[in-house]
């Protein structure tokens, strides 16, 4: 019988055995995808069963004092990995392999039933995990790098010159910000000789001060965070990705980065939980992303690219949470990525919708759109709603606790920015909705043969799920407040 | 400047598109100054140190000479890779500056 260590690695290994059996059975259409089904089904259920545990994989010996730190000693490095999994961990998994299944759903029922394509979904599936349960910096860095190779292979399946160029462009920053991350993780490895987080968070605790050459690994490591979050400088870049990849893509790459800028910035706090600095550095660039997500998407034209303006600014206000730095705020934060991949999710699976429909996503050249599909315009309605921070929907429930942990930090300038953030969040988005649906416009050639009732679905279950998230938020928000009172940042 | 805005969005947007595109182009003018107001205030409040205060009040004081910003914030947000080079050495650099300065 399988214990519990066992079952947490599953959560890693299994979508990586299902990558590449389906990239064997590729073109054997029936079986991808009774594969694919069965494995998605597995995937979401692994998490739920799962107890909180660590797992340890090579027998690895947590060190509790660390009397002499610095010289690099080969033998002495701890190179066992580990994986913790706890409630933060177990609420980011559903959500994950849940967006992840809707979204090989959604290319499924398209019939773009391609073996490497699934696979290159469960490798991204399997990397984000890896990143979220490991407790070893270097693993860490590894499964970041084969993420950004999956979520590159997955925008330039496109086939087309634009996604082509965003994803050259992605993997030529990822390689910057990869080199960094490794550079920033060998230095501390010179220093302290200790690749384990734990053990790191101990060590640096134990050594006071942080010299310059841990101060030059904060500064790498940072870079690395602003990257892999999708933070500026690198926002535009990140919303380049999502603005190519086909919309039910861009729906589990926002999931990935949100999750993928919780996790490394759980990981810097526990390293560095003792240096301010960085919570302030994290506020300026995070305070820069959501000013300039926001000011760009107001100005979009197109429904997919304001959408990925939008979701790197609402990647902000969660970095926002982090900045600010108390229990409360970082809880905040990361309550406000949950509630905000599900609302964002639902928007690009529209926004794919829209694109069978009508063949197009700009907005001047669409219209009347309530006529033909009400259902989706009403949910777009909703979804505009949640994602705005109006009640009783989720993002009400975050942005209000944000708003509270700004004022309670004494910075409640934040809290305006928070409340601004949704004032051009609302306006940017009615005003798409408005565009498609409302607006008395050319009559666009609608697809008949396009039904989408696996969309229509899909919208109205996550809809569904951000309503009750908004009227009992505590199911959510009281694991997660627990778990970051207990990492004690 | 101010009360010529209108004109010099009108001007500005004729290839956007008219209407709507103006309204959220203003929209995102204003929210523009009001974050630059905001971040301006914070730092003026929260930083202990004068050289900060300094750059804020600079800062606000000049972009308040460019207005309509939004459009040079549009023309620095493009995908070009020079311009997004440019601002990651930047960045690293900043970094680098804020940390082992400590600023």
């Amino acid at each position: 019988m399988l214990n519990n260590s066992t079952l947490i690695p599953l959560m890693v290994v299994l979508p990586l055995i299902m990558a590449i059996l389906v990239n064997f059975l590729h073109q054997k259409d029936k079986s991808v995808k009774f594969i694919s089904i069965v494995s998605l089904i597995v995937f979401v259920f692994i998490p739920v069963v799962t107890l909180y545990g660590v797992h340890l994989f090579s027998g690895h010996l947590r060190t509790g004092s660390f009397p002499e730190i610095s010289k690099l000693l080969i033998p002495d490095v701890y190179m066992g990995i580990v994986y913790s999994y706890g409630s933060v961990q177990k609420i980011l998994m559903v959500v994950l392999t849940i967006i992840t299944g809707f979204t090989v759903l959604t290319v499924l029922n398209k019939k773009m039933i391609s073996g490497v394509y699934i696979a290159m979904i469960f490798i991204s599936l399997a990397s984000t995990s890896a990143i979220m349960l490991a407790d070893d910096i270097f693993n860490f860095f590894v499964f970041t790098e084969i993420l950004v190779v999956a979520q590159v292979a997955l925008v330039i399946a496109v086939q087309d010159t634009k996604s082509f160029k965003a994803g050259f462009k992605y993997m030529i920053f990822g390689t910057i910000s990869g080199a960094s991350i490794l550079l920033g993780i060998a230095l501390l490895l010179g220093v302290y000789g200790l690749l384990n987080i734990t053990d790191l968070s101990n060590a640096i605790k134990a050594g006071g001060q942080l010299n310059p050459i841990a101060l030059s690994a904060v500064s790498l490591l940072t870079l690395g965070w602003l990257y892999e979050s999708g933070l500026f400088p690198f926002h535009i870049i990140k919303c380049n990705m999502y603005e190519n990849a086909k919309p039910e893509i861009s729906a589990l790459l926002q999931v990935q980065s949100k999750f993928v800028l919780v996790a490394m910035a759980i990981i810097l706090f526990r390293v560095f939980s003792g240096f301010a600095l960085l919570k302030s550095v994290m506020l300026g660039f995070a305070i820069f992303t959501v000013v300039l997500g926001s000011v760009m998407a107001l100005q979009q034209v197109e429904l997919r690219k304001l959408l990925s303006f939008v979701a790197v600014s609402q990647a902000g206000l969660v970095a926002v949470g982090f900045g600010i730095g108390t229990s409360f705020a970082i809880a905040a934060g990361i309550f406000h990525a949950i509630n905000d991949v599900l609302s964002m999710a639902i928007l690009f699976f529209i926004a794919s919708f829209v694109y069978d429909k009508f063949k197009t996503t700009k907005l001047e050249e669409l219209g009347d759109g309530l006529q033909v599909v009400p259902l989706v315009g009403f949910v777009m309605l909703l979804a505009t709603l949640a994602i705005s921070g109006v009640p009783p929907f989720n993002s009400y429930q975050s942005e209000w606790r944000l708003i509270q942990a700004a004022a309670q930090a004494g910075v409640p300038e934040l809290g305006v920015l928070v409340i601004l953030l949704s004032v051009a969040t609302f306006v940017a988005i009615i005003k798409a909705f408005f565009m498609i649906f409302m607006k008395p416009g050319p009559k666009v050639e609608v697809n008949t043969e396009v039904r989408g009732t696996m969309f229509k679905a899909i919208i109205v279950i996550l809809i569904l799920t951000c309503l009750a998230i908004g009227l009992f938020p505590n199911i959510i928000y009281d694991p997660i407040y627990n778990f970051v009172v207990s990492l004690g940042v | 400047m101010l009360e010529k805005v209108y004109e010099i969005f009108h001007e500005k947007m004729k290839d956007k598109g008219q209407g709507m595109g103006i309204g959220s182009a203003l929209t995102s003018e204003f929210l523009m100054l009001s974050f630059l107001l905001i971040g301006a205030i914070l730092v003026l409040r929260t930083a202990n140190s004068t050289i900060l205060g300094f750059g804020a009040l600079i800062i606000l004081g000049g972009i308040l000479f460019t207005v309509p910003t939004v459009f040079k914030v549009e023309k620095e947000n493009t995908d070009s890779i020079n311009l997004s080079s440019f601002y990651v050495a930047l960045t690293l650099a900043l970094l680098f500056v804020i940390f082992l300065g400590g600023i």
